[in-house]
């Protein structure tokens, strides 16, 4: 047998060897000092592994109620009675009983019938007087005396420990049992133990004690080696763990870059445009007339400050201008207006970024070309849960001699493809600076439902001829709010804007 | 890319009535399918209800779910006041879309049918359109071309022929209601009268009146007396609910645009209101229209558009004289617009692989004529196509006509590399670092207002920064110009939220800058904040130090009292010369300010443009 043994059963096993006669396992709880339950347990694993034999003895076993405790710590009142009268010379009148006794007339009934009882006094001409067998017992104490404050201590023992203590327990029971939970007697099974002669032998060729049990590594036991010598307590490994989050980009970031990315993928470049825009390029590069709805300030910030912008080359503006007013070498008919040069200057919060697109092609108007632009853009709304006044949207451009229609539809599809929608359809649109025009749809399985996600098309000849672009450019644009939105399942664009940090560390990083 | 504007009106095109002007049955889903393939935004199917107002006669119609209607489109009375009456005349199947602004030829359900018939193959090419003189003639009065009584042009049709039940009359109010929106822009650059022409003898005169020169019944009645009452326009001006919805229009006139007959008798007072006396109802057999505005071409164009839907109905169009100052016009003016397109360069944009013949073939399906003349295609387009400018608008027919579910899908074929910006690898940088200490990232709003943004931080208002001239509420008159507001506000509604709380905010912020083109800087900032009983400025100088350090950034702490923070406790950041930061423990009084109770220390950095490593776009 290659066991190992626990430091429980080696000091069993080694206290038995050592004793070689039979204990009770109290006996042996009390000598190693451990919990007898423990103790217990282990010596009827033993006792199956016929290490050990166990005989059980039937006993009685005497336990102390509250009565019997109330004994105890106050005294019998028939003793402070015996002593109180034989302060008083030995008797007492029967009528004084109650007072002299500080008792009341139930109590002192009982006194009397006890006194009585154990022969301590006896009635003498109206007196209760004190006998020779009372004398006696102010130096001796009764049976019954000597069981209660034994069992005191100890709660319970069995019959033969208090034989064992020189009580005549049977008398002792006798006079306690009419004073109700004074005691009370069980039955009770003793175990006792010895070791079998293979338990002998094996403790004889020598016991090995398994390691002791820790919770914690520590330091120093890895710097003296120490943690050779223990086990490591196991765990429960179902408990509840603190939850724990970790420092997060925020959702609408992380779209942000997933779209960038995206970009990359494709081949496009990153470009920038200012928050504050000229009039010029937000609107009338791209041939946005002046009187167009969107230009009104009920629904474009108007900047009082900086009030203006400067213009670009004249050649340029002159270009625009006779796009807007006549068509000028576009081939279009023109707006057929007088295009105001004060209102190209006004600045605006920019209202959308193809304003940083069309900046480009003016700046670099050579095929072939793929940019994007991510960045805030404001719409002059009241914020609801629905539209913020600001709002992230990205833009893209293609510059090439090949590009079509049909590569913007193509184009769009792998766009959306990458950004995690199998099912892309196109419907016509209108732009003012775009023909064809096109909106995209995803399906969105979870609503069962086409969702509009950006609009795209063709710039116009008169956006893009008079920057001298000698080819078709492709434009797109969306805004990321709403795909943020979808993606991680919240209805209200302020959720994004004013963040409850609570919410925002739970959202996942997979959504 | 984005539309901007104003929120699009939605119409119901009668259901059974398209039908029939299809001329063959379509099945329901199918017509979706294909209005949605015309570029409509249909909503679906709906039942509504018309009510005809009793002070009026005219219709509105709302759908089954509504209920009853709480005004008349027509003279506006207010039906919940018992200004009037309205009488349940009917229901109708309709589909619902949103108008498509740019196509105003397609707002009633007779134009919509016209461009469905080509788009099926039913009916193909440009309609064409007879226009017989009238005989009448419109005067128009001098003073229209003065600046206080500014509305020089009109032009008149008659339309002879209609069958008005209610449905046609509410078709009819609808298209002027939405055409006024579209191409009116509110009534302000053209407004439409519709008149029957049975009442009235012509010829005609467009005046401009002064206010006690002239009294008539406006349409529905003066809503506080009997129906009968004549009112002056500054009476109309004042108390007809479509004189207060439009007397700003008139706002500086001395002298009102009056439209009358030869008997005196007033048509209307354009671009408020008709006259009870010359009102329209299912009685009315021929039309009398005009459209006035500040300037021709916006007159003509509405006209056209609406005298071509009307034949759909089954008019006629006579034409009217318009004799101004300027000299004589006939109108409506229906005549085609030509344009030559070269199939090379339609296909060149499309990328769509077809013929000449095809590409006119589905030219005509989308109602052009065209004539086919070697490689060149010569097309006429109808009067009411008012919304092309340019060959480019005609290869979006093509398009459109060919179904943009058959288009191919291709990409470029061409190589391209994409490049990041510095800025953005910058960025990227500062939010790992950010991120790895803990701290979660919020995105606030750029727009602000000085009282959070400075005052309340204990800041000097800056002479001058990015202001709004027309902001939308105070909360957001400007552009900010630090990202400390944003954060310490983020506390607030989070202050019985557990601490510690660790936040960053990485993003632009606006500076005025003279020598830039538009006169304003956006700058890339980060701030980062601890709110915690036991934050302090030793623990922010570690997390500022460990972004300097991890970006390559060697600021210098120097000492400075900011008194946004605690006196003592606070340091700016220098790069050279150049103050780049700040950081510290928030002033207690700054923390009151935004009702928080534990101690905050934050910073804020300029990041940089330039790394080494630029060539590396952003990850």
């Amino acid at each position: 047998m290659e066991k190992k043994f626990s430091e429980l059963d080696f000091s069993i096993l080694t206290t038995l060897s050592k004793i070689k006669e039979e204990l009770s396992i109290n006996d042996v709880a009390d000598r190693i000092g451990m919990d007898q339950a423990k103790v217990s347990a282990a010596c009827l694993w033993f006792a199956d592994e016929g290490l050990i034999d166990l005989t059980e003895e039937q006993t009685t076993v005497v336990r102390i109620g509250d009565e019997g405790k109330r004994l105890h710590s106050e005294g019998f009142p028939e003793r402070r009675a015996l002593e109180i009268i034989e302060k008083k010379g030995g008797q007492i009148p029967f009528s004084a009983v109650a007072s002299s006794l500080s008792l009341d007339k139930a109590g002192s009934g009982e006194v009397i019938k006890w006194v009585l009882a154990k022969k301590w006094c006896e009635k003498k001409n109206g007196n209760l007087a004190i006998t020779d067998e009372g004398r006696r017992s102010l130096e001796n104490e009764g049976e019954d005396e000597k069981l209660v404050h034994s069992l005191a201590a100890k709660e319970q023992a069995d019959l033969e420990t208090l034989k064992g203590e020189g009580i005549a327990v049977e008398e002792a029971l006798r006079l306690l049992k009419s004073r109700p939970r004074s005691v009370k007697m069980k039955e009770k099974v003793i175990r006792k133990v010895r070791l079998t002669e293979r338990g002998m032998a094996l403790v004889a060729r020598g016991l090995e004690k398994e390691k002791p049990e820790v919770t914690e590594l520590s330091q120093t036991m890895l710097t003296t080696g120490k943690w050779r010598d223990v086990r490591f307590k196991t765990y429960d490994i179902t408990l509840p763990s603190a939850p724990l989050y970790p420092g997060k980009v925020h959702p609408l970031q992380r779209i942000v870059d997933e779209t960038r990315r995206c970009f990359f993928e494709m081949g496009f470049t990153e470009i920038v445009s200012p928050h504050v825009e000229s009039s010029f390029w937000d609107f009338d590069a791209l041939f946005q007339p002046q009187d167009h709805p969107a230009r009104e300030m009920q629904d474009t910030f108007y900047v009082k400050c900086p009030r203006e912008s400067d213009l670009p080359d004249a050649s340029m503006v002159d270009a625009v201008k006779a796009t807007h007013e006549n068509g000028g070498d576009t081939g279009s008919l023109g707006w057929r207006y007088s295009w105001d040069e004060a209102k190209a200057r006004r600045n605006v919060l920019r209202t959308h970024l193809t304003a940083a697109t069309i900046r480009h092609v003016a700046r670099d108007p050579q095929p072939p070309q793929k940019v994007f632009h991510i960045g805030r853009v404001f719409r002059r709304e009241k914020i609801t849960f629905k539209h913020g006044a600001e709002f992230i949207q990205v833009d893209g451009i293609i510059i090439d001699n090949d590009a079509t229609f049909a590569t913007l539809l193509g184009t769009l599809a792998e766009f959306y493809h990458k950004m995690g929608f199998d099912e892309v359809k196109f419907r016509p649109a209108f732009f003012p600076y775009t023909e064809p025009s096109v909106e995209a749809f995803v399906r969105m399985e979870e609503r069962g439902d086409w969702i509009e996600l950006g609009g795209a098309g063709v710039f116009r000849p008169e956006v893009t001829v008079p920057f001298g672009c000698p080819c078709p450019v492709l434009a797109w644009g969306l805004g990321l709010e709403r795909l943020t939105m979808m993606r991680i399942g919240i209805n209200d664009i302020r959720e994004l804007y004013l963040s409850n940090l609570e919410w925002l560390k739970g959202v996942q990083l997979c959504r | 890319m984005a539309q901007g504007g104003a929120a699009v009106p939605v119409i119901g095109v009668p259901v059974d009535r398209l039908n029939t002007m299809l001329r063959e049955p379509v099945e329901r889903e199918t017509l979706l399918g294909y209005l949605e393939q015309l570029g409509c935004d249909v909503e679906g199917f709906a039942t509504v209800n018309r009510f005809r107002c009793q002070r009026c006669g005219g219709v509105t119609e709302i759908t089954e779910q509504e209920g009853f209607p709480t005004a008349c489109d027509g003279c506006g009375a207010d039906f919940t006041k018992g200004d009037g009456t309205a009488e349940n005349v009917g229901q109708t199947e309709v589909i619902r879309m949103e108008l498509l602004p740019v196509r105003p030829d397609m707002f009633d359900v007779g134009g919509l049918a016209r461009t469905l018939r080509g788009y099926l193959g039913t009916e193909v090419g440009s309609p064409s359109y007879n226009v017989s003189s009238s005989g009448y003639s419109v005067s128009v009065d001098e003073g229209l071309c003065r600046q206080t009584s500014y509305r020089p042009n009109i032009v008149c049709a008659v339309v002879r022929g209609l069958l008005l039940d209610e449905e046609l009359l509410k078709i009819i109010m609808k298209m002027q209601e939405n055409l006024h929106w579209a191409l009116g822009r509110d009534r302000k650059k053209a407004s439409i009268g519709v008149y029957d022409l049975d009442t009235v003898v012509p010829d005609f005169h467009y005046k401009a009146l002064a206010n006690d020169e002239i009294r008539f019944v406006p349409l529905g009645g003066m809503p506080d007396d009997a129906q009968s009452r004549e009112a002056s326009p500054l009476e109309i001006l004042g108390g007809h609910p479509k004189g207060t919805a439009y007397r700003h229009l008139l706002a500086d006139f001395d002298r009102y645009p009056i439209l009358m007959d030869s008997k005196g008798t007033v048509l209307s007072m354009p671009p408020i209101i008709n006259s009870e006396d010359t009102r329209v109802s299912d009685k009315t057999k021929n039309l009398f229209i005009d459209v006035t505005g500040p300037e021709a071409k916006d007159v003509h164009r509405v006209l056209s558009v609406l005298v071509t839907s009307l034949t759909e109905f089954g008019g006629t169009i006579e034409s009217v004289t318009v004799m101004s100052p300027k000299g004589e016009i006939v109108a409506p003016d229906l005549s085609t617009q030509t344009m030559d397109l070269d199939p090379k360069e339609c296909q060149r944009i499309t990328g769509i692989d077809m013929t000449a013949h095809e590409t006119a073939d589905l030219l005509r399906k989308m109602r052009h004529n065209v004539l086919q003349d070697g490689n060149r295609l010569r097309v006429e387009i109808a009067a009411y196509r008012t919304d092309i400018m340019h060959p480019v608008d005609l290869y979006e027919d093509v398009a459109i006509a060919y179904g943009y579910h058959n288009i191919p899908k291709l990409l470029v074929p061409t190589l391209t590399v994409g490049h990041g910006r510095s800025i953005e690898f910058v960025s990227s940088l500062a939010r790992q670092n950010m991120i790895g200490l803990g701290f979660l990232e919020v995105i606030t709003f750029m727009l602000t207002n000085p009282e959070n943004h400075y005052a309340k931080l204990r800041m000097g208002e800056p002479p001058d920064y990015v202001t709004i001239e027309n902001p939308s509420s105070i909360e957001q008159t400007m552009v900010r110009t630090h990202l400390i507001s944003g954060i310490l506000e983020t506390f607030k509604l989070n202050r019985s939220q557990p601490t510690p709380q660790r936040i960053f905010e990485l993003g632009d912020v606006c500076t005025l800058d003279q020598k830039t083109e538009t006169g304003a800087r956006d700058v890339r900032k980060i701030a980062a904040a601890t709110m915690d009983p036991k934050t302090g400025f030793a623990e922010v100088k570690s997390v500022l130090e460990s972004i300097a350090r991890e970006i390559g950034l060697k600021p210098v702490l120097t000492s400075k009292d900011v008194p946004l923070f605690i006196q003592g406790r606070s340091a700016v950041l220098m790069v050279g010369d150049q103050e780049v930061g700040q950081l510290g423990e928030v002033h207690p009084e700054v923390l009151e300010n935004f009702d928080l109770v534990q101690p905050v220390s934050l910073f804020e950095l300029i990041l940089p443009e330039g790394t080494n490593r630029s060539h590396l776009a952003s990850l």
